[in-house]
């Protein structure tokens, strides 16, 4: 029986990847409440704003009057422990927040692996540096627009953003907007999607990041977050591999505060229980991406593996380096799916012949090979290689240790991997042309959301991006995303039965670095109401 | 005997802790489990991450190359987890009064839990002396520092007579563990026996089914009585056997003593190196590096250039 979720009281932000519908420009202000009274009344008077996660089109069926009007730029609240300090929440409650929570993402540096050459916080944007005593970040407006076709954000964006500035004034200095973003200093953190000219000029949002790889795939999909009719669709490659090797959606309770999990539990703590419920939490990391270093590496490396593996093509082998390391070619087509350059090439023109003749079931049967896959045939990495980010990030069956036994009945399939899902909902920063900066200020505003910051998202970051021994890979880490120190390597497997040799990429400089961030709780409507009139009550 | 397994020696030793005076250290008069309890946290741990690898202090058990795993931990009392768990109906009516409090163990005195995994050719008592020995010749220092506060250890002890104090204080390691197997151990299933061991017994209460007959007992009672002392034997026997599999020690795996893991160690990552290094070269250059590879790293000697112990990574690789 699917779950039917009270959608109005989510926000928006939790089930939905604005970015991906149509809204590619996203804003992040951040502000220190000094005055618990002044906070709650900038709360209340921005909760009639909030986008929640009531449907916009009538074509999702989903129980209930849940249709509003599309926005033109969503709005939604989140708060830092410090900040549910601020507006005096009862120590009752506040003493029940999970200890990572408390701690704040910068604490947290030594399991998430931000402590990379000494102080390496030090490189942190200002107002993360500066987040302590009055100038500590206590909340997080988040504001997604629509976009014109010269790439520029609808005029909604600038009006929101006067709202939320003008609420913050009239607290007459109570409630302070921080700044300090990237090298300018900037008001608030901007990102969107990077952009690409259609044939007639206008210029289109792509799910392309700045290293050139193709994003936003194989995000979790858990009960609830569909209409019944549409769940187990959705859930093929995105959901739960069961043991019968079946897709299903993932437990509420993994996503959303106040609902059953995988561990078949509603997660006891937070009091009073409707001020946890439907909310989550949220990670907020600004990633610089080293986009030269990235392309000097590649590069340099193809040269070799060109040589090494006798192809002809050093453009091959550079689109062949990048997949290895991605899990994904670079337009997202899977390696599991498309395991060679030719196969690749292949795929793309069945892609297209299929697009261009408008043959529907060949195309449906393509979108879903982007996700609908196991690793169970690929145990040795010889397809996707077992340190790949995809891989790492979203294990899959990968780590059911008896995936390859010959009786079916023993298999488990990704019950190992169900309980350390995120949703990601972020976009790049910086230039929204691939081709303008190198090294400048760009990368992505990854936000990861989990019913548990310790249990899901610290898990795969520091057992699963900065270490490898989960995947029998020692210590090395995510040859994409990982710290890469001095002896940092990243092993293509062969097969024993071929005449090729494994390629090992040697010494990968530091393609991504944290720029700073923290951890953020989401409420739900009612406990943002619970919060605004200062009735958060845990007895 | 578990407490030899695998070709290692797992020494399990429990001394009591002093509670009958109080003792000081550096101004502070304390009870004698808190100075032990200080004096373990300031013993320095083995480098094992990238964040200690940088470290001169290194773990005092470095020192002892027959030592691969050694921890101290300190017992003060055993947990009360409170009442078992009784159906409440049941207490209603037969008890226990919920208001008389359970039973529950304590300990008379705080022990030191003293456990380490060292190199041995057999569970020979002169194995762990000799271990003993050479523990307190390499660490006496930080050893009598932490064993000054236990019941008897006092001050001035010999090699020998602090071997002497542990054996005393040694207790059966009943679940001994180490895996430096790479594969599957060489194990003969029982399978084969026990199948022949019931055989041979069927056999027998076959040929004493005439017999019993010829007793006076009738066919019936004859078959009976030879199938149920048959079952009784076969399982007997059986468990007997399976008994004594259990408690012959598990194979010790071949390269398993603390040198040659370290040896094993420093080639793999050394290896690593050349395998990346030698990427694309041709057969002349690729036979030249792997010949410099033997000459620097000397797989074959364990005396040669191996990784340190108590530290992680061959940065601080020992040259010969």
């Amino acid at each position: 029986m699917t779950r039917i979720l009270d959608l109005a009281d989510i926000q928006g932000n939790v089930l939905r990847p604005y970015g991906r519908m149509g809204f590619p420009k996203a804003r992040f202000i951040f502000l220190h409440i000094a005055d618990a009274a002044a906070g709650r009344d900038f709360v209340w008077k921005l909760l009639p704003k909030i986008t929640t996660s009531t449907r916009w089109e009538s074509k999702e069926a989903y129980p209930g009057e849940v249709i509003q009007r599309r926005p033109e730029v969503t709005f939604n609240l989140a708060f830092t422990f410090y900040g549910l300090v601020a507006l005096d929440l009862p120590t009752a409650t506040l003493a029940q927040m999970p200890a990572e929570f408390i701690d704040g993402m910068a604490e947290r540096a030594n399991i998430l692996g931000d402590l990379r050459g000494g102080n390496a916080q030090q490189a942190w944007d200002p107002i993360w540096q500066n987040s302590t005593g009055d100038a500590k970040v206590h909340v997080m407006v988040s504001l997604n627009a629509q976009m014109h076709h010269d790439g520029t954000p609808i005029a909604a964006l600038a009006t929101a953003t006067a709202h939320v500035m003008a609420l913050a004034e009239a607290s007459g200095g109570k409630v302070r907007v921080l700044p300090g973003h990237g090298p300018d200093n900037a008001l608030y953190q901007d990102s969107g999607a990077l952009l690409e000219a259609a044939a007639d000029g206008k210029l289109l949002p792509t799910a392309k990041e700045h290293f050139g790889f193709t994003d936003g795939f194989g995000d979790p999909v858990f009960d609830g977050q569909y209409p019944a009719a549409e769940i187990s669709a959705e859930a093929v490659g995105g959901g739960k591999i069961l043991p019968d090797q079946s897709w299903g959606p993932l437990a509420t309770g993994e996503f959303l505060l106040g609902h059953p999990d995988e561990a078949q539990e509603i997660p006891g703590g937070l009091l009073p229980p409707e001020f946890a419920r439907n909310g989550t939490f949220m990670a907020y990391r600004k990633l610089q991406e080293n986009v030269g270093a990235f392309q000097d590496y590649i590069a340099r490396t193809a040269v070799l593996y060109d040589r090494v593996m006798g192809l002809g093509d050093v453009e091959a082998a550079r689109e062949i380096l990048m997949a290895k390391i991605a899990g994904r070619w670079s337009d997202g087509v899977p390696l599991m799916a498309a395991p060679t350059f030719t196969e690749w090439r292949a795929f793309q023109v069945r892609e297209a012949a299929a697009t261009k003749a408008g043959d529907k079931a060949t195309l449906a049967a393509i979108e879903r090979s982007y996700v609908d896959f196991k690793y169970r045939a690929d145990p040795a990495g010889l397809r996707c290689p077992v340190g790949a980010h995809m891989r790492r990030a979203n294990t899959r069956d990968m780590l059911d240790p008896s995936a390859n036994s010959t009786h079916p009945k023993d298999w488990n399939g990704s019950v190992l991997n169900n309980r350390r899902r995120v949703l990601r909902r972020g976009l790049p920063y910086g230039p929204t042309d691939r081709s303008v900066a190198l090294n400048g200020e760009q990368g992505i505003i990854f936000l990861a959301l989990c019913a548990s910051l310790f249990r899901q998202f610290e898990f795969v970051q520091q057992q699963w991006m900065q270490y490898g021994l989960d995947f029998n890979l020692g210590n090395d880490t995510c040859p994409l995303v990982g710290n890469h120190g001095e002896a940092a390597k990243f092993v293509i497997a062969a097969d024993p039965a071929g005449d090729k040799p494994p390629f090992i990429c040697d010494r990968p400089p530091q393609f991504v670095e944290t720029r700073g961030g923290d951890y953020f709780f989401i409420p739900s409507m009612t406990a943002l109401r619970m919060i605004a009139m200062g009735t958060v009550d845990p007895t | 005997m578990p407490n030899f397994d695998g070709g290692h020696y797992f020494l399990t030793v429990l001394a009591p802790i002093e509670t009958d005076r109080l003792v000081e250290h550096d101004g502070l008069r304390s009870s004698a489990v808190h100075m032990v309890q200080s004096t373990l946290a300031t013993l320095p741990t083995a480098r094992q991450t990238e964040a200690t690898e940088w470290l001169r202090l290194g773990s005092p058990f470095a020192r002892s190359t027959r030592t691969h795993f050694a921890r101290f931990v300190v017992i003060n009392d055993t947990v009360f987890n409170g009442r078992d768990p009784i159906d409440a109906l049941r207490v209603s009516l037969v008890g226990p009064n919920p208001v008389i409090p359970f039973a529950n163990d304590r300990l008379t005195t705080p022990f030191l839990l003293f456990t380490a995994d060292f190199d041995a050719a057999s569970d020979d008592p002169g194995e762990l002396r000799s271990y003993l020995v050479d523990l307190w010749t390499k660490l006496e220092p930080e050893l009598s520092a932490i064993f000054q506060y236990c019941v008897g250890f006092g001050t001035g002890r010999t090699a020998e007579s602090f071997a002497d104090y542990i054996i005393a204080c040694q207790i059966e390691t009943t679940m001994p563990f180490n895996d430096y197997w790479t594969g599957a151990p060489p194990l003969t299933s029982l399978k084969d026996k026990l199948c022949t061991m019931a055989g041979v017994v069927a056999l027998g209460a076959l040929v004493a089914v005439p017999i019993l007959h010829a007793f006076g007992w009738t066919w019936g009672w004859s078959l009976l009585a030879a199938l149920a002392a048959g079952i009784v034997l076969v399982l007997g026997i059986g468990y007997e056997m399976v008994e004594r599999r259990a408690s012959t020690p598990f194979p010790r795996a071949p390269h398993c003593d603390l040198p040659s893991v370290l040896k094993a160690l420093y080639l793999q990552q050394q290896f690593s190196r050349l395998a990346i290094d030698a990427q694309g070269q041709d057969d002349a250059t690729l036979h030249a590096l792997f010949g410099q590879f033997l000459a620097t790293h000397r797989p074959g000697d364990l005396n040669g250039p191996t990784q340190l112990p108590g530290v992680i990574g061959a940065t601080g690789a020992k040259a010969s």
